[in-house]
């Protein structure tokens, strides 16, 4: 990826392999983003996959001058659509909450970069934000961790800012409450 | 795990960033199969998504058309000589009846006599009808015609004549002929008021010894006037409730009965009573759990159920052109009186996850709380009864039940009314 514009140029015209050059390197990425919104890993990886389409079918629509940064700006273009096609889904099942464990091989990353101890933080937090109720998890997600605006919440859920706000507010208190009782029953 | 209170949000940041995942699992190939194929599925499934909930009304309304042709069993006024001429005994392969139509039969009229030169006068009087209700230009059109075609009461003299056509101008008035047919045809489905060309309504074609100036016995019989006059009747149908456009689960019914004034020819009043079940599903944030005795601690994930209720519509309806078939609009308040509600729902409250089930009688009225329009289709049986099919829409004014949330519904209502004029 040493001319990302070159290959995003490629990509744009229909370039099958500067496309899966594109896919292989950015899938880790983008699933992600779309893991901590969708439930179930069988099903984050269909929506990564129908969102790399999109991503395929508009990339000539992604433009930047910024070339020293285009990396960035690609990736934040990429994580747009990726939050979009996962609220689809979320959408798709009208916001239904979903029972059931996460399976363990979910977890295992071939990425060696993290401490053992920091791993099982991550996974444990991660794993919290997604036990909240799908409205709350949507909203935590967009603000907290990919930044998003109440304003740009607003628009993609259709809520006001205020209802925005206010599911924020809950999953905070309900992760907090998580958290305690994490806490409690590790000490015990 | 302490220090999450200070500063949990930097955290989860990194967590969410960082997290440890599984990403082995690429499937390079279904994207690009996805690619190939599918140029414009995902626009056409989000579309479909859209409408699918309006199937059901859509073929409704796809078959309304077909009760234009449904035949006229029913129809003990139609007020055309068909009653008349039907008494006799119709040769085969006349044209039938028609005073319409006049500038395609002149036509035709002409253009027999430039061929034939026949003699259009002095018909045989053998086959007078008396008491023939057409007038006698439009016979003695008729006459003219009829000698074209094959018959079996034909004189010998229009044999001969018939003889010294050409095969092309034979052709060419058998071409007119069937022409004229199409349009009595197309004629016919817009004014039921004449006799169909193609039905068993026929008559010999004659000069009518009847003065011009007599008038059919059924065009002097005028139709009562339609109002004023009350209707009444029962109307039932399908019921799908939605609470701010979710997903529709279950559906609802209603049965109800209806009493309305006609004051005009096109306007009449109606009020209605409607047992009316609606179900529905709504996420908990819609939900209010002020007045259902639910803590305000317990977080509602969703609640699946319904309510059973008696709906009182009062409706402005304007018909458009009233008639045997005809179409109307409606547009009225309607108001809630809540017998029973009953949800299932799932809720989180102090760190589990439960479901429970909760049933509210006589939770409140809800005066003129939704805006009901409607539009329909209505077919007139025997002298008073109206069969109608009435897609209608209910847009909340306000928020109605004991979870004050707003009740969206559309459905279909089929009924049977009768007239007292």
């Amino acid at each position: 990826l040493d001319n990302l514009r070159d290959i995003i140029d490629a990509c744009a015209k229909n370039n099958s392999a500067s496309q899966k050059l594109v896919y292989e390197r950015y899938y880790g990425y983008a699933l992600k983003i779309v893991f901590r919104y969708v439930y179930r890993y069988e099903k984050a990886t269909d929506v990564v996959n129908d969102g790399f389409v999109k991503v395929f079918r508009s990339i000539g629509r992604f433009v930047t001058d910024d070339l020293e940064h285009i990396e960035q700006r690609f990736m934040g273009w990429v994580k747009k659509i990726m939050i979009n096609v996962a609220i689809d889904e979320l959408r798709k099942n009208s916001m239904l909450v979903e029972i059931g464990g996460i399976p363990d091989h979910v977890w295992e990353s071939a990425d060696n970069t993290l401490s053992p101890d920091q791993s099982l933080l991550y996974k444990e937090l991660v794993a919290l934000v997604k036990q909240l109720p799908p409205a709350y998890r949507a909203v935590f997600n967009m603000v907290v961790i990919d930044g998003l605006t109440h304003h740009e919440v607003a628009g993609l859920l259709n809520i006001s800012v205020g209802t925005s706000k206010s599911n924020l507010s809950r999953a905070r208190v309900l992760l907090q409450k998580h958290i305690k009782d994490l806490e409690a029953s590790a000490i015990v | 795990m302490r220090y999450f209170d200070n500063d949990m949000d930097e955290l989860f940041n990194k967590a969410g960033k960082e997290y440890p995942l599984n990403t082995g699992k690429k499937d390079w190939s279904a994207v690009q199969k996805a690619l190939a194929s599918e140029e414009e599925a995902p626009a056409k499934a989000a579309t479909g998504k859209n409408f699918k909930r309006f199937y059901p009304l859509l073929a409704l309304l796809l078959l309304l058309p077909a009760l234009f042709y449904v035949p006229d069993f029913f129809d003990e006024n139609h007020n055309t000589p068909k009653n008349n001429i039907s008494k006799y005994d119709p040769p085969k392969n006349d044209i039938t009846d028609h005073n319409v139509a006049k500038d395609s039969i002149s036509k035709q009229n002409n253009l027999n006599d430039n061929i034939t030169g026949q003699n259009t006068s002095n018909p045989p009087a053998s086959n007078a009808i008396p008491g023939k209700s057409v007038a006698s230009e439009n016979v003695t059109n008729k006459t003219i015609i009829n000698k074209n075609i094959p018959s079996k009461n034909v004189t010998s003299k229009n044999i001969t004549n018939k003889n010294l056509l050409t095969d092309n101008a034979a052709g060419e008035t058998v071409a007119r002929e069937k022409n004229l047919y199409k349009s009595l045809f197309l004629f016919e489905l817009f004014n039921r008021n004449f006799a169909h060309p193609y039905s068993s309504v026929s008559e010999p074609l004659v000069k009518n010894t009847e003065p011009a100036s007599a008038t059919p016995p059924s065009a002097k019989k005028r139709p009562n006037k339609l109002y004023p006059a009350f209707y009444y009747g029962a109307m039932l149908g399908p019921d799908f409730s939605s609470i701010r456009s979710q997903d529709i689960k279950n559906i609802g019914s209603g049965l109800g009965l209806l009493l309305g004034y006609r004051f005009s020819e096109h306007w009449s009043v109606e009020a209605s009573g409607y047992w009316s079940t609606k179900k529905y599903y709504t996420d908990g944030k819609y939900f209010n759990k002020a007045n259902a005795n639910i803590p305000a601690y317990v977080d509602l994930y969703f609640l699946d159920g319904g309510c059973q209720m008696v709906e009182v519509p009062i409706d402005i309806r304007y018909q458009f052109a009233p008639g045997r078939n005809s179409f109307f609009v409606t547009a009225g308040l309607n108001s809630y009186f809540m017998k029973k509600e009953s949800y299932d729902y799932k809720a989180h409250a102090s760190g589990s996850v439960y479901e429970g089930h909760r049933n509210y009688k006589n939770s409140g009225s809800n005066i003129f709380s939704n805006l009901q329009i409607s539009g329909g289709y209505q077919h007139k049986l025997f002298s008073k009864f109206v069969v109608r099919i009435e897609p209608y829409l209910q847009v909340p004014l306000g928020e109605v039940g004991i979870g004050k949330m707003p009740i969206t519904s559309a459905g279909v209502h089929f009924g049977l009314v009768r007239e007292t004029k």
